[in-house]
């Protein structure tokens, strides 16, 4: 996973009041279901601009939001075959012409909304998220298992990648049958040693007292600029509704 | 499968919300009920590999692919309420640092593979297992499971793209579960051989059952519950047109039209309503959740009597060894 290292003001603001302000922008946005250039290209300009604010790179934020462009397409794809009356090439075709703005809403939409979700990312650490949704109430074993989660996730890849590679490596020429049983016998082990992991892991915690609740760094409090940065986002996130209302 | 912001309305996501919010809140109750911190240390560290093994991808037809899910997994190996958890801790970090599946989404991204995914690969295996504790009865129950939980998930998703008014159903529903039952050969495949690896060289883990499927009538019954609510809530979505079948016997003229409208012998609650309940919305909503619970039934009677006849020739069996 990556991980933002970067320590501009708004890496410093309370995480749990940037989860809630990105929350109420995605809401905002979804409620409102943009459709003009001018919302579309207010709210893009906004997650742009306090991107540039926060330090963050906005290659990233742009590259990281058109993650969700394949599903979005797919999805508005069958949007307007609830307009097709017959069944015929030229009903299909009408009934997408007729109703492009609609399909092209569906794509707009989740995009802006992963935008703010990758300015949310890029400026806040994965040990600041998790203390954020630790403040905003998720259930105790929730955090405690994304925590555990958040530290072994990379263990778990390097070791699943040497072993892809030493599989490449050492059995390039097999069938499509051996193959799978052989990431099946991959997956089988990595499965085995996550086990007996997880049960090291607790002993080596028990024997530095853990128990049970996890320490996390200095807990940020929450300032003015805090409180400006929730206000902006409701307000911000009201306006775009009440101007589709 | 992670359904992104924007996709559904207000409506439906909001119900998935507050259905999430009961799961997850039960889920995390009965984790910590039942498991202490070495468990939840092995949750977090299963999180993980799932995390990694959802990057091995399996080519599929055109250029495409797919790739292994988990859910079925976890249901079988932690229990389905353990494996709703990891699975939703799974789908939150997605949604929070990668934008896979949306925030509003979140809800439903949550149902369709922690719940619905854990819970139809956990309780498929199980009724196996009870059926015949073999070694190719248990891979069959957790290939199967893994199969049915990725076309349930996919079919779960195109009810809700429809409910929204996102996507016409015909087209979506077919896409999704034909496409998706692909990717779940895929997964039955990875699911099948991860457990036979497992039973072959650490059987103890599978033998290591969680606390729920000692007492699985409980969740049998919470199973049941949740159905019927769904069946109420879906049965004004019955549509009145014929189905296919229906449709094609009268297009073609077959047979005797009377026998198609009446049948040969009198339903018991025809055109899903309930005979004699003079309130509209209280007969199909009645005949939804009569309807659910008397499958639900056959199938979980049906079940037993395989399970207590296999039990009978597996004692017959031990008799005979014994006698030898």
């Amino acid at each position: 996973m990556s991980t933002s290292t970067s320590k501009s003001q708004a890496h410093k603001l309370a995480p749990q009041v940037k989860i809630l302000a990105a929350t109420v922008l995605v809401f905002g946005i979804v409620l409102s279901a943009p459709h003009t250039a001018f919302t579309v290209a207010s709210i893009a300009g906004l997650v742009l601009l306090l991107g540039f604010i926060a330090q963050a790179s906005i290659r990233k934020i742009l590259l990281g939001s058109l993650v969700v462009l394949p599903i979005a397409v797919m999805i508005s794809l069958f949007y307007p075959l609830r307009f097709v009356g017959e069944w015929q090439w030229a009903s299909i075709t009408a009934a997408y012409l007729a109703h492009w703005q609609p399909m092209l809403q569906l794509v707009i939409t989740p995009w802006l909304c992963v935008m703010v979700m990758m300015l949310l990312a890029h400026t806040t650490t994965h040990a600041q998220m998790l203390f954020g949704l630790e403040r905003l109430r998720l259930p105790r074993v929730l955090v405690m298992m994304l925590s555990f989660m958040y530290r072994y996730v990379d263990v778990m890849k390097n070791q699943l990648q040497a072993a892809h590679r030493a599989l490449v490596s050492r059995a390039p020429t097999l069938s499509r049958r051996k193959q799978v049983l052989l990431y099946g016998n991959l997956a089988g082990s990595m499965l085995i040693r996550a086990y007996d992991r997880g049960e090291l892991i607790h002993a080596a915690m028990l024997s530095r007292g853990f128990s049970g609740v996890l320490p996390v760094a200095q807990a940020p409090r929450i300032e003015v600029k805090d409180i400006l940065l929730a206000a902006g986002a409701t307000l911000f996130a009201a306006a775009l509704i009440m101007m589709q209302l | 499968m992670h359904i992104p912001d924007g996709m559904l309305d207000t409506k439906t996501f909001g119900t998935l919300w507050a259905g999430a919010f009961a799961g997850i809140g039960y889920a995390g109750y009965w984790v910590r009920k039942n498991f202490d911190n070495s468990k939840i240390v092995l949750m977090a560290v299963m999180a993980a590999l799932i995390f990694a093994l959802q990057m091995l991808n399996f080519p599929i037809a055109g250029g495409t692919s797919g790739h292994f899910t988990g859910g079925a997994l976890l249901g079988i190996m932690l229990g389905a309420w353990p494996g709703a958890i990891v699975m939703t801790g799974v789908l939150l970090i997605q949604a929070l640092f990668f934008g896979d599946g949306g925030i509003t989404t979140l809800a439903a991204n949550i149902v369709n593979l922690s719940f619905i995914g854990c819970f139809t690969g956990a309780l498929v295996y199980q009724v196996f297992v009870r059926i015949s504790k073999s070694f190719v009865s248990k891979i069959a129950g957790a290939s199967l499971g893994a199969f049915l939980a990725v076309v349930f998930s996919a079919a779960a998703v195109a009810i809700q793209l429809w409910a929204s008014n996102t996507a016409e159903f015909t087209a979506a529903f077919t896409a999704m579960v034909f496409w998706h039952s692909i990717i779940g050969v895929g997964e039955a495949v990875i699911t099948g051989g991860i457990i036979a690896y497992l039973l072959k060289v650490r059987p103890q883990i599978l033998e290591d059952e969680p606390k729920e499927r000692k007492g699985s009538m409980k969740s049998v019954v919470v199973v049941f519950a949740v159905a019927a609510v769904l069946a109420a809530s879906l049965s004004f979505l019955a549509s009145e047109n014929p189905d296919g079948l229906e449709y094609t016997y009268h297009d073609m003229e077959i047979g005797t039209v009377e026998i198609a409208e009446e049948g040969l012998f009198p339903a018991p609650m025809p055109g899903y309503t309930i005979k004699g309940v003079g309130n509209e919305t209280l007969a199909i909503v009645g005949a939804g959740i009569i309807g659910t619970l008397i499958t639900g039934l056959f199938v979980w009677a049906l079940a037993l009597a395989l399970s207590r006849r296999n039990k009978g020739q597996g004692t017959k069996e031990t008799n005979a060894e014994d006698a030898s």
